[in-house]
C-alpha cells in the first residue's frame, strides 16, 4: 500500500517515457515482475553437495614405455554429503595406453562435505605422438530429492609423448657411457706417448752424460 | 760432419739433405701402423653416438662406415705429415749422441763402417720417436676436437652432429699438421 503510490509518483515525475497512465501502470508490472524473479532465484538455503575434481598428470615428460601417473583429486565444496560418487575415465584409448597399476572406473559410496579423496592411476603409453589428455566423467547424488549431477574434471591438455632414445639422449647422464669411452681412449694415447717417451729420455740422459 | 755455412745463405749439407728426402718415404710396416691407428681413433666416437645419441648402428652402418673412412684417411695423412716434419729434426737432435754411441760399439771397424752403422741407427731411432711422437700427438688433439665438437653440436640432430664433428675434427686435424717446418 505504501510501495504502489511511491512507485506512481516516481514513474510519473522521473520516467521520460511515461506520457499516461497506461503506460505508468505497464511499467509498474515490469518492475514487480522483476523483483519476483530476482528473488525467486535467490539461493534456498538447502543443504546439496556440489563436487570439483581435477586430474593432473604427475609425470614431467611422458615417454613412450615408461610409467604415467595420473592423479585425480575430488573436493567436496558442498555443504551435505556426496553418495553414490562414480568417475568413469574413457579418455585414455586401450590400443594407445596400458593400465599398470589402479583403476579408470572408480565409485565411493559417500564423500562428506569439506573432504577429498584422491585416486591415482599408473598408465604405459604404448605409442609415441601427440596425445589430448581429456576429462573423466564424474556423477554423484546431491542429496536433494534424489538429483544425480554429472560433471566433469579438469583436462590436462595436450601432451607429447617421446620416444625413449629421444629422451635419453636428452636426460640421461649417461656416466657409465663416458667412462668406457674415456677407458677405450686411454691405451691410443698412453702406448705411442711411453713409446716415445722411452727412446726420448734414453737419449736425452746420454745426451747430457756426454755434456 | 756439419759444413761451415756461407753467410747469407742457408744451404743444406748433402748428409742433411739424404737425411731430408729420406723422411719423405714411408715404410709399408708404418704405413699400416698409421692406418690401424687411424681406423682405431676415427672408430671410437662411433661409441659416443651409439649409446649417448641413440643412434642405432644398424640404421646406420652405411653413414657411420663413411665418415670412418674418411677420418681414417685424414688423420693418417695428419699422421704422416708430421712424421715427415719430426723425423728429420729427431735425426738432427740425436746424431751426435748416436755416432758416439757407435763410435765406442764399433771402434775396432773404419770410419766408414762406422758411419754407415750410425746414420742407419739414427734413422730408425728418428723414425721410431717421430712415428710414436705423432700418433700421440695427433690422438690426443683429434680426440680433444671429437669432445668439443660434440658437445658444441648436441642440440643438433644426431645425424648432422656426428657427420660434421668427424669431418671437421679429421679436416682440422690434416690442416695443423701441414703448419711445420723441418727447420
Amino acid at each position: 500500500s505504501i510501495f504502489n503510490p511511491l512507485v506512481t509518483t516516481f514513474m510519473t515525475r522521473y520516467c521520460i517515457l511515461c506520457h499516461s497512465e497506461q503506460r505508468v501502470t505497464m511499467l509498474k508490472a515490469v518492475l514487480i515482475f522483476t523483483l519476483a524473479v530476482i528473488i525467486f532465484q535467490l539461493p534456498v538455503s538447502q543443504a546439496t553437495a556440489h563436487l570439483l575434481a581435477s586430474k593432473t598428470i604427475l609425470n614431467e615428460y611422458a615417454v613412450d614405455g615408461k610409467d604415467l601417473t595420473v592423479q585425480y583429486t575430488i573436493y567436496n565444496v558442498g555443504t551435505s554429503v556426496a553418495e553414490n560418487i562414480e568417475m568413469v575415465d574413457d579418455s585414455f584409448s586401450p590400443h594407445e595406453f596400458e593400465i599398470v597399476h589402479g583403476l579408470l572406473n572408480v565409485s565411493w559410496d559417500r564423500l562428506p562435505n569439506n573432504a577429498n579423496v584422491t585416486h591415482t592411476v599408473i598408465l604405459r603409453p604404448l605409442s609415441p605422438g601427440l596425445y589430448n589428455m581429456s576429462w573423466a566423467k564424474l556423477t554423484y547424488d546431491t542429496g536433494v530429492d534424489g538429483i544425480v549431477q554429472i560433471g566433469y574434471t579438469s583436462a590436462p591438455g595436450y601432451y607429447r609423448i617421446v620416444t625413449y632414445p629421444e629422451f635419453s639422449r636428452k636426460h640421461s647422464s649417461h656416466i657409465t657411457e663416458w667412462i668406457a669411452f674415456f677407458l677405450m681412449s686411454t691405451p691410443t694415447l698412453l702406448l705411442p706417448f711411453f713409446l716415445w717417451y722411452t727412446s726420448h729420455s734414453k737419449y736425452e740422459k746420454l745426451k747430457s752424460k756426454k755434456a | 760432419m756439419r759444413q761451415k755455412k756461407s753467410s747469407g745463405e742457408s744451404k743444406m749439407t748433402e748428409e742433411e739433405l739424404i737425411l731430408l728426402e729420406s723422411s719423405r718415404h714411408v715404410s709399408m710396416a708404418t704405413s699400416a701402423l698409421f692406418y690401424g691407428n687411424a681406423f682405431i681413433v676415427s672408430a671410437l666416437p662411433l661409441w659416443l653416438y651409439w649409446r649417448i645419441q641413440m643412434m642405432d648402428p644398424l640404421t646406420y652402418a652405411i653413414f657411420f662406415v663413411a665418415f670412418t673412412f674418411l677420418s681414417t684417411y685424414l688423420v693418417a695423412y695428419a699422421y704422416r705429415k708430421l712424421q715427415f716434419t719430426l723425423k728429420y729434426k729427431i735425426a738432427m737432435r740425436r746424431a751426435a749422441v748416436i755416432q758416439k754411441q757407435v763410435s765406442q760399439e764399433l771402434s775396432k771397424e773404419n770410419k766408414q763402417k762406422r758411419d754407415t752403422k750410425a746414420s742407419e741407427r739414427k734413422n730408425k731411432v728418428a723414425d721410431r720417436e717421430a712415428t710414436a711422437f705423432s700418433i700421440f700427438y695427433n690422438n690426443a688433439l683429434y680426440l680433444f676436437l671429437v669432445l668439443l665438437l660434440f658437445w658444441f653440436m648436441k642440440t643438433f640432430h644426431p645425424m648432422v652432429n656426428y657427420a660434421i664433428t668427424t669431418s671437421a675434427s679429421a679436416f682440422l686435424l690434416a690442416f695443423f699438421s701441414t703448419g711445420g717446418t723441418t727447420k
